[in-house]
Order: C-alpha cells, then sequence, then structure tokens
C-alpha cells in the first residue's frame, strides 16, 4: 500500500502527518518541530531558505521573504484579497503574464503556486527523511473557503513539489476527521480555528461516518500574529520611554522582538510570568549597546489581546446566526491553530460556546492528522469511512438583469447535481449564452467566473416559449460539469469548468523540471559537503602527525620521498577541496587514507621502538 | 630669565597638546616649535613633534574618525520624539570607529612595551600601568582613576606622556567629554575580570577614540615607527583633500604590507569615501577583504558545524559587543549552522564571519559537542 501524507498547509506554519501501523502521528522536522514555518526566502547569495531558517531572517529580509503566501492562492492580481495583502506584505506583489499575482524576490518572479511548493516539498523531504523512503501521495488541506481556482492552485504545488496530490480537503473537516477518529459519534461540534495569520469558525455535522461543514466564516487577516505584535509594540514603547529610541526602526532588533514575542507569548500558556531578555539589542549614537530586559505576566498579556479573542467571538456569534444554529445544538468544540493554546482564548471560548473545548486533540496536529487518516482511508480499500466535502460556493449563472441565480447553495455537499429550467427573454431568440458563476452576490458581476458557452439552434418563437434546462454537476473531486439542453429538441452544449491556478500547463512543466534540478543540486551539495568533512578530518588526522613523522624517516632518501608524497597527497586535496570539485575531493580520499595509514605506522613503531 | 622661558615653553606646549586633542596637528606642531625655540632640546617638544610626524596619517584619520563620530552624536533625535537607532544609521560609523581603533592600537605598539623597571605583564590596563610608571620615577603617586587629566601641572613634569584624553573615570578636562561614559548595558555591573590576560580589553574604554585612550604612559623610542611609517611631513600634509586621500592611502598600503588588513581596509574605505573613483583604494580594499575573509573562514573552521553559546547570558553581557553581535548571537540556536547564520545576517558574508570569528575568538560561542 502507497505512503500517503497528510499536509496541512497553514498561512503561518505547515505539518505533515502519517498514519502507521492504524495509528496517526505527526512527523517532526530535523529540528525536532512538529511544525514548520510557511515561509520561504532568497537569501543575498540566491540560495532558497524555507520553514525555520527563512523565519529568523524574515526581518532583516523582509522583501526577500515570503509568508502568509497562502492568502494569494489563486487569486487575480486585481483581486480585493491581493489588493489587500498588498499593504500589509514587504515583499513585492506583481501582475502574472495571465493576470494572476506573482511574488517578486530578487531578480526572479515566482506564483504563489510555486512558492506553495516549496512549501510542500519540504514537508515531503521530512516525511521521506522519516520513513527513509520516496512518498509520492499527499491530501492537502485548504480552508473552508477557498475556491475552486484557489483548490487548483493547490494542487498544483503539490504537483511542482512532485506530489500527487490525492485529494484537497477543507481543514475543518479534517480537524473534526481527527477528533472522530476511532469513535463512533453523531453531534455538531463548531470548530475555532486561531492560527498564526487567519481565523476560521466552522460547524460540521457528524454522522455515520460522514462528516458535513454546515458553516463556514473567519477572518483571514486575524492570528496568532496580531498577538505578538501587541508583546511588540509594549516592548518598543517601553524601550522607548526609557531610552528615547525606537527599536521599530532598526531591523535587526525588530526581527529579535518579533523571535522573543513569540516565545513569551508561548512561555505564558504555561506559566503566569516569563522574563524577556534581549541583550546588544541596539547601539546607540555614543556606542554603548544597550539591552532589553523586561518581565511579562500573563495578565498582561492577556489585557494586551483581548480585544483580539473578541473579534473571534463576534465572527462565532454572526456566523452561528446566519447558520440559525443554537449554541445548545452544539455538542463539542474543536481547538485548532497554535494561538488557541493561550488559556484566555480557551477561557473565552468555553464561555461563549457554554462547552469546556475539546482537550483529546492537539491544536497545532489535529488538522494534519486528519488530513493523514483522509489519505490512508483513501488508499486502503478496507477503509469503510465516507468523507464529504461541501461547496465552499454558491454555483449558479447569469440571468436577465445581470443577476444572479444560484442552482447549488453553499455548503452542498458533494457530489451533488441540480436542474433548474429557463425560458428565453426574447423574441426569436435562437442563442442563449450561459455564464457560469461562482459566489454569493446577488449582482452577476460580483462573483467569479468560472466558464461560459452558448447553446444555439433554438426554436425561433415568442419569449418564454423556448425552455432550456441548465444541470449542474458536480463530481467527489470537486469537479463542476455544467450542461444546457433544449427541452424540445434534445440538443446540448455543456462545459467542463476546470479550475485555473492561474499557471499555464507549460510553466507547471517548466516549475517541476526546475524544482528537479534544484533537489539534484541540493543532493550533490549535501554529498560534497560530506566528503569534504571526511576529507578534512583526514588531513588534520595527517597533519598532526606530519612533523613526527618528517622527524623519523626524512633522514633517508626513502623517508625522503614518502614524505614529499604525502606533501603532494596534502596539497592535491586541499586544492580539490578549494576548488569544490566532488569528484577530485572523493578521489583524494583514498590516497589520503594511505598517507594516514602509513603515517600511524611509523609513528606506533617509533613509538615502541 | 631661564626660569620665564622655561615657563614660557612649558605653556606652549601644552597650548600645543591642547591643539592636538582638538586635532589641529599643524598648529600644535607650530607650537612645540615655538617652545623649542624658547628652550632648545625640550624633551616633550621634540618626543611630540616626532611622535606626530611619524604617526601623522593613523592620527589624522583618527581624529577624521572621531569628529565624524562626534557629529553624529550631535544629530538631533526624531521628530517623533523617539531617538533614532544609531545602530542602524550610524553602523558605518561604528564600524569605522572599530576598524580605526584597531588601525591604532596596530599602530601603536608602545603599549606592549615593557617600561623601565616595570615586571612586564602581558596587557596592562591604562591606569594600572599609569600608577606604575609613577611609583617608578618616584613622583607622588596617584591612584589612576583620580588622577587629574592632562594640562594639571604635575602631568607637566612628567617626561613623556602624550595622552591627551582622560582615562576611564577621570574627570575631563578642557570640554573634553569623557569619552566612554557607561559600561556595557543598561543599568549592569561592570565584572570584576581577574585574568590579566584580558584585564585590559576588558576594560576597554570607548571604541570613538581608541588609539588615544589606550595609549599608555610610555615614550615610544625615537625609531620606533620609522619601519612602519613613513608619513608625509607637516608641511607636505596639507589641509587639502588629495594630500588626505594621498596621505590615507599610504597609510594604508603601510599597513597592508604590514599585514594590518583592517586598518588597511578602514583607511581604504575613508579614500573611497573622499575619492569613489579612486582605483588603487578599491584594489587594496578588495585585496583586504579577501585576506581578511579567508582569515575569519579559518576562525570558523568548518562552516557547516552548528555553533551554540558557550557562557550564560549574564556572562555574555559582560562582553563589550554591539547589536550586529548582539543579533547573530540570537540567530544560534543549535539548529543553524554557521553557514546558515551567515545567510539569515542580512550583512553579507565578510561582515557577519567578522563578527562570528570575533565570537569564537572571545570564546563566547564555539562549536556544538
Amino acid at each position: 500500500m502507497d505512503k500517503v501524507i497528510g499536509i496541512d498547509l497553514g498561512t503561518t506554519n505547515s505539518c505533515v502527518a502519517i498514519v502507521e501501523d492504524g495509528t496517526p502521528l505527526v512527523i517532526p522536522n530535523r529540528g525536532g518541530y512538529k511544525t514548520t514555518p510557511s515561509m520561504v526566502a532568497v537569501a543575498e547569495n540566491g540560495k532558497r531558505l524555507v520553514g525555520h531558517i527563512a523565519k529568523r531572517q524574515a526581518i532583516t529580509n523582509s522583501e526577500n521573504t515570503v509568508y502568509a503566501i497562502k492568502r494569494l492562492m489563486g487569486r487575480r492580481f486585481n483581486s480585493p484579497a491581493v489588493k489587500a495583502s498588498m499593504e500589509t506584505v514587504p515583499y513585492t506583489l506583481v501582475e502574472g503574464p495571465n493576470g494572476d499575482v506573482r511574488v517578486r524576490l530578487r531578480d526572479r518572479e515566482y506564483s504563489p503556486a510555486e512558492v506553495s511548493s516549496h512549501i510542500l516539498q519540504e514537508m515531503r523531504l521530512i516525511a521521506e527523511e522519516y520513513l527513509g523512503e520516496e512518498v509520492q501521495k499527499a491530501v492537502v488541506t485548504v480552508p473552508a473557503y477557498f475556491n475552486d481556482g484557489q483548490r487548483q492552485a493547490t494542487k498544483d504545488a503539490g504537483r511542482i513539489a512532485g506530489l500527487d496530490v490525492i485529494r484537497i480537503i477543507n481543514e475543518p473537516t479534517a480537524a473534526a476527521l481527527a477528533y472522530g477518529f476511532g469513535k463512533n459519534i453523531e453531534r455538531k461540534v463548531a470548530v475555532y480555528d486561531l492560527g498564526g495569520g487567519t481565523f476560521d469558525i466552522s460547524i460540521l455535522e457528524i454522522g455515520n461516518g460522514v462528516f458535513e461543514v454546515i458553516s463556514t466564516a473567519g477572518d483571514t487577516f486575524l492570528g496568532g500574529e496580531d498577538f505578538d505584535k501587541r508583546i511588540i509594540d509594549w516592548l518598543v514603547f517601553g524601550f522607548a520611554k526609557e531610552h528615547k529610541i525606537d527599536l521599530r526602526k532598526d531591523k535587526m532588533a525588530l526581527q529579535r522582538l518579533k523571535d522573543v514575542a513569540e516565545k513569551a507569548k508561548c512561555e505564558l500558556s504555561a506559566v503566569k510570568e516569563t522574563e524577556i531578555n534581549l541583550p546588544f539589542i541596539i547601539s546607540t549614537s555614543r556606542n554603548d549597546a544597550l539591552h532589553l530586559q523586561r518581565g511579562l505576566t500573563r495578565e498582561k498579556l492577556e489585557e494586551l489581546t483581548v480585544d483580539l479573542v473578541e473579534r473571534t467571538l463576534l465572527i462565532c456569534k454572526k456566523t452561528l446566526r446566519e447558520a440559525d444554529i443554537d449554541r445548545s445544538e452544539l455538542e463539542d468544540v474543536i481547538l485548532v491553530g497554535g494561538q488557541t493554546r493561550m488559556p484566555k482564548v480557551q477561557e473565552m471560548v468555553a464561555e461563549f460556546f457554554g462547552l469546556e473545548p475539546c482537550k483529546g486533540v492537539h491544536p497545532d496536529e489535529v488538522v494534519a492528522l486528519g488530513a493523514a487518516i483522509q489519505g490512508s482511508a483513501l488508499v486502503d480499500e478496507e477503509s469503510d469511512m465516507l468523507l464529504l466535502d461541501v461547496t465552499p460556493h454558491s454555483l449558479g449563472i447569469m440571468i436577465v438583469g445581470g443577476y444572479f441565480h444560484k442552482l447549488i447553495e453553499q455548503n452542498t455537499t458533494v457530489p451533488t447535481n441540480k436542474s433548474h429550467v429557463f425560458t428565453t427573454v426574447k423574441d426569436n431568440q435562437t442563442s442563449v449564452k450561459i455564464l457560469v458563476l461562482q459566489g454569493e452576490a446577488e449582482r452577476a458581476e460580483e462573483n467569479e467566473l468560472l466558464g461560459e458557452f452558448i447553446l444555439t439552434g433554438l426554436r425561433r418563437a415568442p419569449r418564454g416559449e423556448v425552455e432550456v434546462e441548465v444541470t449542474f454537476d458536480i463530481s467527489a473531486d470537486g469537479i463542476v460539469s455544467v450542461s444546457a439542453k433544449d427541452m424540445e429538441t434534445g440538443q446540448e452544449q455543456s462545459i467542463t469548468v476546470t479550475a485555473t491556478s492561474g499557471l499555464t500547463e507549460d510553466e507547471i512543466r517548466r516549475m517541476i523540471q526546475e524544482n528537479k534540478d534544484y533537489l539534484l543540486e541540493l543532493k550533490e551539495s549535501e554529498e560534497y559537503e560530506r566528503e569534504k568533512q571526511a576529507v578534512e578530518k583526514v588531513i588534520d588526522e595527517v597533519e598532526k602527525l606530519f612533523p613526527e613523522v618528517e622527524q623519523t624517516i626524512a633522514a633517508s632518501d626513502f623517508g625522503q620521498d614518502a614524505v614529499n608524497k604525502a606533501r603532494i597527497v596534502l596539497d592535491r586535496a586541499k586544492a580539490a577541496i578549494a576548488a569544490r570539485d566532488k569528484q577530485s575531493v572523493a578521489d583524494s580520499r583514498e590516497a589520503l587514507n594511505r598517507t594516514l595509514n602509513m603515517f600511524k605506522g611509523v609513528v606506533a613503531k617509533t613509538r615502541l621502538g | 630669565m631661564a626660569d620665564s622661558n622655561e615657563h614660557s615653553a612649558e605653556d606652549l606646549v601644552e597650548e600645543g597638546l591642547q591643539l592636538y586633542s582638538q586635532g589641529a596637528l599643524d598648529r600644535a606642531i607650530e607650537k612645540w616649535n615655538e617652545a623649542l625655540g624658547l628652550v632648545e632640546d625640550h624633551p616633550r617638544a621634540k618626543d611630540y613633534i616626532k611622535y606626530v610626524e611619524d604617526n601623522r596619517a593613523a592620527l589624522e584619520a583618527s581624529f577624521m574618525q572621531a569628529a565624524e563620530a562626534a557629529d553624529a552624536s550631535d544629530a538631533p533625535a526624531s521628530g517623533d520624539g523617539a531617538g533614532e537607532p544609531a545602530g542602524v544609521e550610524e553602523g558605518q560609523d561604528e564600524l569605522a570607529a572599530e576598524r580605526a581603533r584597531r588601525v591604532l592600537e596596530q599602530a601603536d605598539p608602545r603599549e606592549t612595551l615593557p617600561l623601565p623597571g616595570i615586571e612586564p605583564t602581558a596587557r596592562m590596563d591604562v591606569a594600572e600601568l599609569r600608577d606604575k610608571v609613577d611609583q617608578t620615577k618616584g613622583q607622588r603617586s596617584t591612584p589612576s582613576r583620580t588622577s587629574p587629566a592632562v594640562g594639571t601641572s604635575e602631568r607637566h613634569r612628567r617626561p613623556t606622556p602624550l595622552v591627551l584624553v582622560p582615562g576611564e573615570g577621570e574627570p575631563s578636562d578642557g570640554g573634553f567629554e569623557p569619552l566612554e561614559q557607561t559600561p556595557v548595558g543598561v543599568g549592569l555591573p561592570r565584572p570584576h575580570i581577574s585574568d590579566p590576560d584580558r584585564a585590559a580589553e576588558d576594560e576597554e574604554p570607548s571604541d570613538r577614540f581608541p588609539s588615544l585612550q589606550k595609549t599608555p604612559f610610555v615614550v615610544p623610542p625615537a625609531d620606533l615607527f620609522e619601519e612602519d611609517f613613513n608619513p608625509p611631513s607637516p608641511v607636505q600634509a596639507a589641509s587639502t583633500g588629495d594630500d588626505r586621500v594621498a596621505s590615507m592611502l599610504q597609510g594604508a598600503r603601510q599597513l597592508r604590507e604590514q599585514g594590518t588588513y583592517e586598518g588597511s581596509l578602514w583607511l581604504c574605505e575613508r579614500v573611497l569615501s573622499l575619492d569613489p573613483q579612486n582605483v588603487e583604494a578599491r584594489e587594496l580594499l578588495e585585496e583586504n577583504r579577501r585576506v581578511l575573509l579567508e582569515q575569519h573562514r579559518t576562525t570558523i573552521g568548518d562552516q557547516t558545524g552548528v555553533p551554540v553559546v558557550l557562557i550564560p547570558q549574564h556572562e555574555i553581557m559582560w562582553h563589550k559587543l554591539d547589536h550586529r553581535a548582539g543579533f547573530l548571537l540570537s540567530r544560534i540556536d543549535g539548529q543553524l549552522s554557521y553557514e546558515d547564520i551567515i545567510d539569515v545576517s542580512g550583512m553579507g558574508e565578510f561582515e557577519a564571519s567578522r563578527i562570528l570569528s570575533q565570537l569564537i575568538t572571545l570564546g563566547v560561542i564555539g562549536a556544538k559537542r
């Protein structure tokens, strides 16, 4: 059975999990952490940095560090989401050749799918290192509100990363899956997801192994980073008061503040007070290095951030009201996202829902675990688990007057199909244009156009006489097909809406190849480093023995010859290292080992004699 | 009459010293020459003239740097009430000051010379050294921390003090501000350092006017700098930009020949700031950078190695580090390699390697065991 990994591709952090021997588990990265920052950067020397290392320089190299790329996935350059991002991110966004958005890092432009592919690839490498084998299949999670284009962009990202994304599932669905794993439950639950950069609230109905998202809403610009920012501001103002220096103007200081704020926040989830120490935070004009030392209590943190938690609860309230769900109907609240570990968040959520949040699932890991469970079920023929996803947005067509007529409502469980009969609006109308749209707005132009086609050959008749049946069909994979049939003649036209991430097939192929080349280069570089280190170790040993050997054997012609040869071997090895010639470095190793053995023999003999 | 001449000569020498402290080297020499006109072979006047002429390039560079630093520190704070983070805008000045310190330290071997009648120590604190000089000379011993500033009558009688600024803890004189107002850190006591090898380093005063502060009360032998420097005479060193460039370039060349690459690099940077098209300075600068980078790489060793902080945080604070070193230290997390840290530093390989190698040398960081 193929190994399928589950990836929670988050706005701020990502997580990878797998089901092993029937047990879902999260795979830690090389640093031992179970989550990896969803950050990609290009360093000054052109090197690609992904994850933890990219985060460590995110502020000092802010123009070339991409975070929250998820907000840009599958977006058009002129979309409101891109405009909102442009105001907040320090990296440059430009319009792509297909009207999509691209990120400029140093001298190159990257599509959001390409940036995401670097993160997915990192997750794949983490899994491969753990499993000791290649991984090709993955289930990737996306927010429930992602539209088809955004889902397709996520699939493309997986493809570029060398992964076959066998299913895209909604994050709250994945969380509920992990929550319900191994249990036979029937209940309505709320998934409160407060991650690093976004907040989502989803209401799900679980029953008979079916997980259905009833309603979902959120704020894509509210998350743990806002909490960090409050701590940073508190530290900055305190320091300014004391020293009249604004630390935010110094990128290095700001980077350190960001790191320490996040660390302090996490610590305060476990303890009531923490000490913030940043030695040599800044140098003054008199060349004195100043330190920042301040204690932060949990109480103070809560005071600084309580309004942010209140904002999430307002969204929860609105969502429940719009979905016509009473809080008393909910039987559990699942917490997702690192920020929900804050005791104040848990306390306020419990108070709002009148329920103690579920403690059985880890908020950082639950989504990835759910994805892994789903992945495992998809390749396991014996699995009877049924997972139903819903349409994130309503689907329909444009009708007379420029209005949007919904055929499939938002949050309808897929697979599904629905038909509706329309009539002509003009006398002697012989054709109709079907504009397929996705969205919730009444006006057609305010929704997203997925595709269009024309049905011709209609009978000439007064308006309203000719009837055309339009059918929407959505497969389990979310593929939307739309057909229009002349009810009289049976003549039919149809369209399959292929979601696009904004990348052309050629572009995707080129990116796949570039990625393969990059991996090959990375592998070679790692192999070279390993070889180099081994050779350097032998050089070191030989050089240490050199004086003693030289003294012992150089007196004879034969000995002098051996010493000269050893020197040549050393010089060659050093030259190979200096030239970064992998093959020469490897070749020099054997001769060096021979020399070392010879030297050791001479030394042993001398010492014994 | 002889007494009167002697008295006037002393005054002139003092006036020369005042001018010297303001960086007016030519005018200082004029005063000392006037003193020599009154008292032939006036020992201090002769020594001072000789010293200034022999070290003109480095002294001019130092004074220039000091003046720039003073200008920078006088700059008004930003409009919002919060001061500019000097570390950013003035980072280059600090770097230059640090380099200037090294140029002058390295160009001034007097500080390592053993004194007559004093047991040689590896490196002595300036004040310690001064006390010993006083005792050796049989003069009234003045505790170093409270010794009067230059210009007092006691100092006049010393044969050779070319220390024109007060040492740490001493009162300033004639409006010359103490150079190092606070120890490293805010509200933190300076540690008691018992290691004599490190004491002088750790007690080292400001980086801003380093050479002057570190100059001990020792007379340089007359021929000490002849091999190292061949500075232009005061007459040659007119105050025109071209002459300054030529003088600094010559200093850079000589320091390079001595193997004092940091000092040479700093002078090259100064030259290029005055004459950006200067090809020789650019080539010399690149060469210095190349050699220094190689040295730093050697100190670091295997770049794929993962460094760790070797001493507790409260001990780190004792060291005289700047915010850039603080930043690199904060990147050390037991996961990132030296190579990674250089990548994430945002300050370029040369600068990051320089700081890392310094931290290694100081024993603050080392390889993960």
